[in-house]
């Protein structure tokens, strides 16, 4: 029985090894901030000077990044200037495409998107240096409708839900937005 | 004995447990494999950009990836860039050029992360432009078909997927409602004039600089008279009117003139042959052949005695 006890916790703990591991090597560079975000509180108290620098110039390529995100998408503009400014591939590829698509079925998104981001992790040591953000996007009046008449295109839908980025420092020293996801499964 | 938890249960009971638990643990294992892979083959929508999918069940659009030429085309003149035997496009302004290798897109990386001499970072999208997998990769030399200039026979095919070269509508006289045919006597055929038949249609694309214009029209019409005599035409031909001028003659321009030599019921169709010229402003020109088959209209001949009787 006792033995029975220790082997069964022992599978337990080897599944639970094995889990992390494959959601570790199977998972996108966004994935990675998943178990950070469940763990909460503040983690800006441990950042040293240097890292709360980078987490705050990567909060601002964040916020430059939905701003530029919303006026190219209202404007149905997959190559709007302002998009380089604040994104680097692979995520600006995906934009410019995401916003071509919704322009080539004749829709735009409008109205207001509510950002609250915070900086779940720095690694300075990284090669190059990144930032993870997480966010609780209240996109409840931030809309996908078509272009002519504003009626909202059916099947789509606002509300709050998570969103995860990555920002990492190129060259330039500029922080930029390469990475992040929409988690629309992840309400918030 | 086979109980669950017992404290005298025999060791291979408790095999058993510690097979179904890794039988479970195996299927947790599996089952938390799909999210990442799924995640990998749709990819997540970015952020700011919820509902991205909602398109995703919708037909690709002419000229971007995924549009191409429509069919019916000439074989000779296979499009240069092709993903499970679908044209794509050789160059797509996001996602770069294709390469007909592996059938990924390969961009430079905007901007470019610090590489190791010699090597660059390309933004890679596999399966014929899959946003899913979009990815990065580091290499030392430019893959196939990249830095490619624009190809204006492939633009003017981009041009071609914009209009529509329709199949003939066919007609006949005699024509099976209004009673049949006599054998030996001659057989009328037109189709439905009008430029989406027969043309000419312009239209233009560009790319990059450069502009390509094309102009399609039928140069012939081939109509099959079901008995094996084909017959070429250059025009839709001439409507037969029951009392005209013409009546019991034969067609002015497009008619099967000797008429049937056996009595039966033919199967009639037809065939327009497109010639698309295209032209750019530097001087460059050719030509894409492209054919529309008709559907088939019946022919009900009968032997001249069955009416003199």
């Amino acid at each position: 029985m006792l033995r029975t006890r220790h082997s069964r916790r022992l599978i337990c703990l080897l599944s639970l090894a094995l889990l992390a591991a494959n959601t570790g090597c199977g998972a996108e560079p966004e994935a990675d901030a998943r178990p950070l975000i469940r763990a909460g509180g503040t983690p800006a108290a441990h950042f040293t000077a240097s890292e709360q620098a980078a987490g705050k110039a990567a909060l601002a390529a964040y916020s430059g990044y939905l701003a530029a995100s919303r006026v190219a998408s209202a404007r149905s503009d997959p190559g709007h200037p302002e998009l380089t400014r604040f994104l680097a591939d692979p995520l600006l590829t995906r934009v410019r495409v995401t916003i071509r698509t919704a322009k080539e079925h004749g829709a735009m998104r409008t109205g207001r998107l509510v950002s609250d981001p915070t900086v779940v992790s720095v690694d300075l040591v990284a090669d190059p240096p990144t930032v993870e953000i997480q966010d609780c996007l209240d996109a409840t009046d931030y809309r996908l409708v078509y272009a002519k008449d504003h009626r909202v295109v059916p099947g789509t839908g606002g509300g709050r839900y998570l969103a995860t980025a990555t920002a990492a420092r190129y060259p330039d020293g500029r922080w930029l937005i390469n990475g992040g996801a929409a988690h629309q499964d992840q309400p918030c | 004995m086979l109980t669950w938890g017992g404290a005298g249960v025999p060791t291979w009971a408790g095999t058993l447990r510690r097979l179904l638990l890794a039988a479970g643990l195996a299927l947790l294992l599996t089952l938390t494999g799909v999210p990442a892979q799924a995640g990998r083959g749709g990819g997540n929508c970015p952020p700011g950009q919820n509902d991205c999918h909602v398109w995703d069940d919708d037909p690709g659009t002419p000229g971007g990836p995924g549009g191409g030429n429509p069919g019916g085309g000439d074989p000779g003149a296979a499009p240069k860039c092709q993903w499970n035997g679908r044209a794509i496009a050789c160059y797509d302004e996001h996602l770069g050029w294709f390469n007909n290798g592996d059938g990924c897109y390969y961009k430079l990386s905007e901007p470019q992360p610090e590489a190791p001499p010699g090597m660059k970072w390309y933004t890679r999208t596999c399966n014929g432009g899959d946003l899913g997998t979009l990815t990065e990769v580091l290499l030392d030399s430019p893959p196939p078909g990249f830095g490619t200039p624009p190809d204006p026979e492939e633009l003017a095919r981009r041009a071609l997927a914009s209009i529509s070269l329709l199949p003939p509508r066919i007609a006949v006289a005699p024509r099976r409602s209004k009673g049949p045919g006599l054998v030996g006597l001659p057989v009328w055929m037109w189709a439905s004039s009008g430029t989406s038949y027969f043309g000419p249609l312009r239209a233009s694309a560009s790319d990059r600089g450069l502009t390509v214009r094309i102009t399609a029209r039928v140069t012939r019409i081939v109509w099959t008279m079901g008995d094996g005599t084909r017959i070429t035409c250059t025009g839709p031909g001439t409507a037969y009117v029951a009392n005209g001028p013409r009546a019991g003659k034969t067609s002015p321009d497009c008619g099967y003139n000797g008429g049937y030599a056996k009595a039966g019921t033919y199967q009639v169709s037809a065939t327009t042959y497109w010639t698309v010229h295209w032209t750019t402003g530097g001087g460059a020109s050719g030509d894409i052949a492209q054919s529309r088959v008709s559907g088939t209209v019946p022919v009900q001949i009968n032997e001249l005695q069955v009416v003199t009787r």
